[in-house]
């Protein structure tokens, strides 16, 4: 008797959608009592494309063999002191927004998908979230293990839940993915695996990626190969819920078209976080924030994807002019930040160095020697007296965002957004028109946000004092100036280098 | 308006009756990146616009060695972006500035 090996997709067929059943004990809509109240409407579950065609038996098969090559390298990585080979003490602090902004984020999105993947009503979306969910779980997982190497000769790398949770920066991320998993799934699905993965994920890996690549860090590159098949799959899945709602009923056109508006507008803002990251916490750099903007959103979704979904009756998000206008100061905003307020960032940051300026004003001509050198030469002219520039206060934040509010006009520097609702007798400032979009639509959500700044004041942080907040995120020398920190001074041991200033 | 499963009505989280009867103040500093956002402040709505300026304002400019001695009665002032002149021995919930509202300081006339 000769047995057939079952082709791939028969294998998928059997095995993933032949597994699914009619319920008789129950109603579905018992069973599955999520999927309507978004107005989508789905007439026919069969047509959901599944490129992939992934079953549990070679998902652990790839998986697997991926960890093996994973962690052999991190064993190699930790007997050959691979934490030698960062190029600067510097670097450290991208490791730490990764692990601090990112890695529970991955988390997050395994929760989240575990969410679609149990009230989805076809087999093919649930297996699909399926299978992203436990992606997601080891993601999180490997980053931990990945930076874990670090967490042994530097500060700043052992609390990161606890920080995500409380750090006032950290919000940022942390809001914008509850406010996705508070969403219905199908939402849920066009937020994070649409609007963040498929539109952004290359703004947001190739900057870590390739900047670990290029300053030394041999594990989180490591976790990055290991990640990017899974991530291929994710943007496909983002792309295929999109395709498939928009088929399925024309009344799903402009639910579809103002989810993506909303979520391009919040997904792009997390970014910003990562504009800073690449261009002032690498030090040797491969390509400016405005760069990888150009190729990875306007050249490949904007001029690539968005051309194809107008078959559709999609076109390109809302507001999406202003993000391409915000380019040209993105990052030296957003770090500028950053620095101000380092006393309680828990990483460290600094003055940018004499080449790094002149990388900026050759990368940034139109903006950065008009208005951002001039900053930061004034903020080292203050830590050459023995100084340190720190804004001495609490800053407001952005309702919906959560990021100061510190935006300015296209064109204009120095004059900031800053856009009042009113809802319920009360004001709600917005950092853009893309948050005051974002707001007025839905204020009952966001009236509710958890803005640390406003956390503090109300005594929910530890106290309403800088030192009592600092006691409750955990601060142990983590926050602050980069130079003569213990991170600084580390490095130059395990180095055994001279300490320049 | 929300699309929900069920009932969807929470009060605000920041609520002025959260913080009375203290309020939430920002001010601005406008034309210069200097300060990269306005700041927020937690002040009594019975203390005095001088004191306001005085007790919080002042402490804050002084982040910058070229802020620190700003004149302030010297400003222009907006309140949530309208022009305002401040009665300076007034309560600030007297006169309008209320939980939330952004003061904005335009120095110099």
């Amino acid at each position: 008797m000769t047995t057939r090996k079952l082709s791939t997709k028969e294998m998928y067929r059997a095995m993933v959608r032949g597994l699914d059943w009619e319920p008789s004990y129950q109603p579905s809509e018992a069973i599955f009592p999520y999927h309507t109240f978004e107005g989508i409407k789905i007439h026919d579950w069969d047509e959901w494309e599944d490129p992939f065609r992934m079953t549990v038996e070679n998902y652990w098969k790839y998986q697997a063999e991926k960890d093996r090559r994973f962690y052999a390298v991190l064993d190699g990585f930790t007997q050959g002191q691979g934490h030698l080979g960062i190029s600067d003490p510097k670097y450290l602090n991208a490791i730490k927004l990764f692990l601090q902004g990112v890695t529970p984020l991955e988390y997050m999105a395994h929760r989240a998908f575990s969410r679609v993947a149990r009230f989805m009503p076809a087999a093919a979306p649930r297996f699909a979230a399926l299978a992203q969910s436990m992606d997601e779980l080891r993601h999180a997982q490997t980053e931990i293990h990945a930076l874990s190497p670090y967490n042994r000769y530097y500060s700043g790398l052992h609390s990161m839940r606890r920080w995500h949770d409380r750090v006032w920066y950290l919000s940022v991320p942390k809001s914008f993915f509850d406010d996705a998993a508070a969403s219905g799934p199908f939402e849920f699905l066009t937020a994070i695996s649409f609007g963040f993965e498929y539109l952004l994920t290359n703004l947001l890996f190739v900057p870590f990626m390739s900047g670990a690549s290029f300053n030394g860090d041999l594990t989180t590159m490591t976790f990055g190969f290991s990640a990017q098949s899974d991530e291929s799959r994710h943007m496909t899945l983002g792309l295929e819920a999109v395709r498939f709602m928009l088929e399925q009923d024309e009344d799903n056109v402009p639910i579809v078209q103002a989810w993506i508006d909303k979520w391009f507008w919040r997904s792009y803002r997390v970014t910003a976080l990562v504009a800073a990251m690449m261009d002032y916490l690498l030090p040797r750099k491969f390509m400016s924030w405005k760069e990888a903007f150009e190729l990875y959103f306007e050249e490949q979704m904007l001029n690539g994807l968005f051309p194809d979904l107008k078959f559709y009756g999609i076109r390109p998000p809302l507001h999406v002019e202003q993000a391409v206008a915000e380019k040209e100061y993105l990052s030296h905003q957003v770090y500028w930040v950053l620095y101000s307020f380092t006393y309680a960032a828990m990483f460290h940051t600094t003055v940018p160095s004499k080449d790094e300026l002149d990388w900026f004003s050759e990368k940034y001509p139109e903006t950065f020697d008009t208005h951002f050198r001039p900053l930061w030469e004034r903020a080292r002219g203050v830590q050459e007296q023995g100084g340190r520039f720190y804004y001495l206060g609490l800053p407001q934040l952005c309702q919906v965002c959560q990021i100061p509010m510190a935006f300015t006009e296209p064109g204009n520097a120095t004059k900031h957004v800053q856009y009042r609702s009113e809802y319920k007798g009360e004001s709600y400032w917005t950092c853009s028109e893309g948050c005051k979009w974002i707001f007025e639509r839905e204020p009952e959500r966001y009236v509710q946000a958890w803005l640390p700044v406003h956390e503090i004041y109300k005594g929910n942080c530890g106290g309403p004092s800088v030192p009592e907040v600092l006691a409750w995120y955990g601060d142990e020398g983590d926050s602050g100036e980069l130079i003569g920190s213990a991170d600084w001074r580390h490095w130059h041991e395990w180095h055994g280098r001279e300490m320049e200033g | 308006m929300m699309r929900t499963v069920g009932t969807y009505d929470f009060a605000a989280r920041d609520r002025a009756e959260v913080f009375a009867p203290d309020q939430l103040v920002f001010v601005h500093l406008a034309g210069t990146y200097d300060f990269c956002a306005p700041a927020a402040f937690r002040a009594p709505g019975s203390m005095t616009f001088q004191e306001f300026v005085e007790q919080l304002v002042r402490p804050w400019l002084g982040s910058w060695s070229t802020w620190a001695d700003l004149d302030v009665s010297e400003a222009e002032f907006l309140l949530n972006l309208e022009p305002f002149e401040p009665a300076w021995d007034q309560a600030l919930a007297k006169q309008g500035i209320v939980h939330k509202a952004l003061l904005t300081i335009r120095p110099g006339r």
